[in-house]
């Protein structure tokens, strides 16, 4: 069964999630958040997060309370958030979500309760990473947020090997980069909200760049929208999914919650028959605040870097040296690293591919004496073979490889 | 002992440190590494630095601090094994998943990254039991804060002192993925940071054009002093894809500091002034002091931090080539990197850090033909010149040209 985690705001939003209902509930405090909305509780008063959580257990007492504490915190951090957890014990928060494992692992020095659970910004992304802080914290990780980098099927490995229920997140604006710096304020600049357009921007259009109280910032992309891939939600194993509408107004809040909540109670009744409803589709595009994307969620298309490189590597050559200087028709000079003598065959690989295969006559060193093999870590000297260009990589060709 | 650590963008760029005094370097593999860009290093490549450092009684950490995905993870094990065997000085990495691994099956010691973002006592704590046995701090990371860690708990520090800020906390940040699909924390940041950007009301008209996320450089020069009281272990240099020159400049710069108080215990008697002077000269994107002094950092929209104008690298001298042999008494071979001609004044910066002035009366080429003119991608010969070694910096002033 796959359930609903969302953000509340203020009052209203906090009717709109218990009357969905959804499974969880995220509260967050300005002090300890890195982007609570302005519109978030008051800085100075904790009553009423004692208020929300007072109303959520007379109401929904299933509903687990979350309190986002994804702070990068800092030394002169660490007595406020001990104030703060024996605050949050006291006022019967069940969880608490961390962007570190430092403070997780600080909060289980308490004796609390409190059910651990990551946020996708502490960068975990493959099952052995999950699995080893899951081992190395004291009372281990009760929840985990996977980072929106991943596709689904990672997702399911990371749970297959730990079971740690796997929250996905599902619809809002996607973080770009967190820092703790003022970037725009430092340059003078007032604004509520501006947008920001990179000068070589590829087809994912224009980032929105926001600065909160703390001077943390954000950047985002389009809009996450996992509707379309509910199905593949349900076979990472996920146990919930994550809805931060926090920039949309309460009646829109509303419709985002009805249509998420509909469409799991279909998927989880029947994953086999689940469709997508087109009425769905239409009122979250109706809501639009930025063109939606599916991010990296079915396709890591990052991957393809690391494999081009790692192609790279395979080398059976023995690697001479590099060609330093050529000049026309008369030498080629090569800084040695692997010695190579008179009768050898090289292989000469300019940048840029092109291979030359060279038989070597004579060797010399920079003085243009003639020399048995080459001399390691020095400048030998071989003729001029036509082709080879500066900074080409030089191999020596075992005898029994065939070019 | 406060340890000199340098990058090492490859072979050559690891012999100009230890030359130049570095007591440790850095360096990545073909694979794991967050500087695709850099050289690299193939497993022979690690070898034989490892023993050319071992033999200056120097250290080799390796770096393998991508956040990797469950695909990396898959060549990651025959290649830690291979490290096993070399045996680097350590190995300094940022995710959880190979922390375990390398501690798995490897005997050699992990180093967190300061990709792993680690900013207070209970993180440095919580490693620290796993096994970590050196923590390179996240940048933000104060003196003050990291000397207080220092107190709480028994574990060896290093601070970055020189180069490049990323704008977000390091291992943070995911821009490049999504514009131009390429994942930064697994070696494809495309430093978007570095970018111009125009920024607009919403839904209005243009405002302005700025820079906005290009932080300035790192410059420690003043603090050198207070990190060795503060007993950090080691003081690192960034830059794995800079120049010989940046690399045998600032090298020998703090090299020279770090003795000198060590030796002193203060900086009086250095012309500080001067030592200021001289680091500016090579590229920077202006200096600031990061985030080491602790009133600084509770501060951190003051506008030094982000260069708004422009994110090209100033430098007042210019990287004019490498020497690659020599005959002593007679001669040597300058690998060129950048024009000159006969005439022109050079700067040998020799591997003790003083530097020699040279006029240019004569260049050869590698047949002992006199060319008025020496271009970038050739070797020349050059008359000998006294204290010049393998691996000799040389430079130019620009004149005030920058």
């Amino acid at each position: 069964m796959i359930g609903i985690s969302t953000f509340i705001w203020n009052k209203e939003s906090l009717d709109a999630a218990l009357e969905t209902p959804v499974q969880q509930i995220l509260i967050e405090h300005p002090f300890y958040s890195l982007r609570t909305p302005q519109s978030a509780m008051s800085q100075e008063d904790f009553s009423q997060l004692t208020e929300w959580v007072h109303i959520i257990k007379q109401k929904n007492p299933t509903c687990k309370i979350v309190f986002n504490l994804d702070i990068l915190a800092h030394n002169d951090d660490l007595p406020r958030v001990a104030k703060l957890i024996r605050y949050l014990d006291e006022i019967g928060i069940h969880s608490i979500r961390v962007q570190e494992i430092g403070i997780a692992s600080y909060i289980r020095t308490f004796n609390s309760a409190f059910e651990i659970q990551l946020a996708p910004e502490i960068g975990i992304n493959n099952e052995y990473a999950l699995d080893f802080l899951n081992q190395s914290l004291p009372g281990g990780i009760d929840g985990f947020v996977a980072p929106s980098e991943l596709p689904y099927f990672d997702v399911k490995r990371m749970v297959d090997t730990t079971n740690i229920p796997t929250e996905i997140y599902t619809f809002g604006p996607i973080l770009l980069q967190y820092s703790a710096r003022k970037v725009l304020s430092g340059a003078g600049i007032k604004h509520k909200e501006i947008q920001v357009l990179e000068e070589k921007r590829k087809e994912n259009g224009n980032f929105t760049l926001i600065e909160n109280l703390h001077g943390t910032f954000m950047l985002h992309t389009h809009f996450k929208n996992l509707l379309s891939c509910i199905p593949e939600i349900g076979e990472s194993g996920a146990s919930s999914i994550l809805i931060d509408a926090r920039m949309h107004k309460i009646e829109d809040f509303r419709k985002i919650l009805y249509v998420f909540n509909e469409a799991l109670q279909y998927f989880n009744a029947s994953p086999e028959t689940f469709k997508i409803d087109e009425k769905w589709t239409e009122t979250l595009n109706e809501l639009a605040l930025r063109p939606y994307t599916i991010g990296f969620f079915l396709e890591n298309t990052t991957d393809t870097l690391v494999h081009e490189k790692k192609k790279e590597e395979e080398q059976p050559l023995t690697f001479v040296g590099t060609v330093l200087d050529s000049i026309k028709e008369n030498i080629i000079a090569v800084e040695t690293k692997h010695s190579f003598k008179k009768g050898d065959t090289l292989l000469i690989m300019n940048p840029g591919g092109k291979e030359i295969k060279v038989h070597v006559n004579t060797v010399m060193n920079f003085n243009l004496e003639e020399m048995a093999e080459a001399e390691l870590d020095h400048i030998n000297v071989i003729g001029w073979h036509k082709g080879v260009i500066t900074k080409a990589q030089v191999y020596k060709v075992e005898s029994s490889v065939q070019l | 002992m406060t340890e000199l650590l340098a990058p090492a963008g490859n072979l050559e760029k690891l012999k100009i440190a230890f030359d130049y005094g570095a007591d440790a370097v850095y360096l990545g593999g073909t694979a794991f590494g967050l500087r695709a860009s850099a050289g690299n290093f193939t497993i022979d490549q690690i070898k034989e630095g490892i023993q050319y450092a071992h033999n200056k009684n120097g250290k080799v950490y390796v770096v393998l601090n991508i956040l990797a995905h469950h695909t990396d993870m898959d060549s990651l094990l025959p290649y830690l094994k291979q490290l096993d065997e070399i045996k680097p000085d350590g190995l300094i990495v940022a995710d959880p998943g190979i922390i375990s691994w390398v501690l798995q099956y490897t005997h050699l010691p992990v180093h967190l990254s300061t990709q792993a973002s680690a900013t207070h006592i209970e993180a440095i704590r919580f490693w620290k039991n796993q096994g970590v046995s050196r923590i390179v701090l996240a940048r933000e990371v104060s003196i003050k804060e990291a000397k207080q860690i220092k107190e709480e708990v028994d574990v060896e520090l290093e601070m970055f002192i020189h180069g490049s800020m990323c704008n977000s906390y390091s291992g943070k940040c995911v821009i490049s993925n999504y514009t131009h699909l390429r994942d930064a924390n697994r070696g494809g940041c495309v430093q978007s940071c570095r970018f111009k950007y125009d920024t607009v009301e919403e839904n209005e008209a243009l405002k302005s054009e700025l820079y906005l996320l290009n932080s300035k450089d790192l410059q420690a020069v003043d603090y050198i002093p207070q990190m060795i009281d503060a007993g950090i272990e080691s003081l690192k240099i960034e830059g794995r894809m800079k120049s010989n020159m940046y690399l045998a400049n600032t090298v020998a710069t703090y090299r020279y500091l770090i003795d000198y108080y060590i030796k002193h215990g203060s900086y009086d008697g250095i012309n500080v002034e001067e030592i200021h002077n001289q680091i500016q000269k090579i590229s920077n994107r202006t200096f600031y002091t990061g985030f080491l002094h602790h009133e600084f950092r509770k501060q951190p929209s003051h506008p030094e931090i982000i260069r708004y104008d422009t994110s090209e690298y100033f430098s007042s001298t210019e990287y004019i080539g490498t020497v690659k042999d020599f005959k002593e008494g007679n001669s040597f071979v300058l690998d060129v990197a950048a024009p000159f001609s006969i005439g022109d004044r050079l700067e040998i910066l020799l591997h003790d850090g003083t530097i020699v002035q040279h006029d240019v009366d004569s260049i050869h080429n590698l047949l002992r033909h006199s060319i008025p003119k020496a271009n970038p991608n050739m070797l020349v010969v050059l008359p000998w010149i006294e204290g010049i070694e393998k691996n000799t910096v040389i430079r130019r002033d620009k004149g005030g040209r920058s």
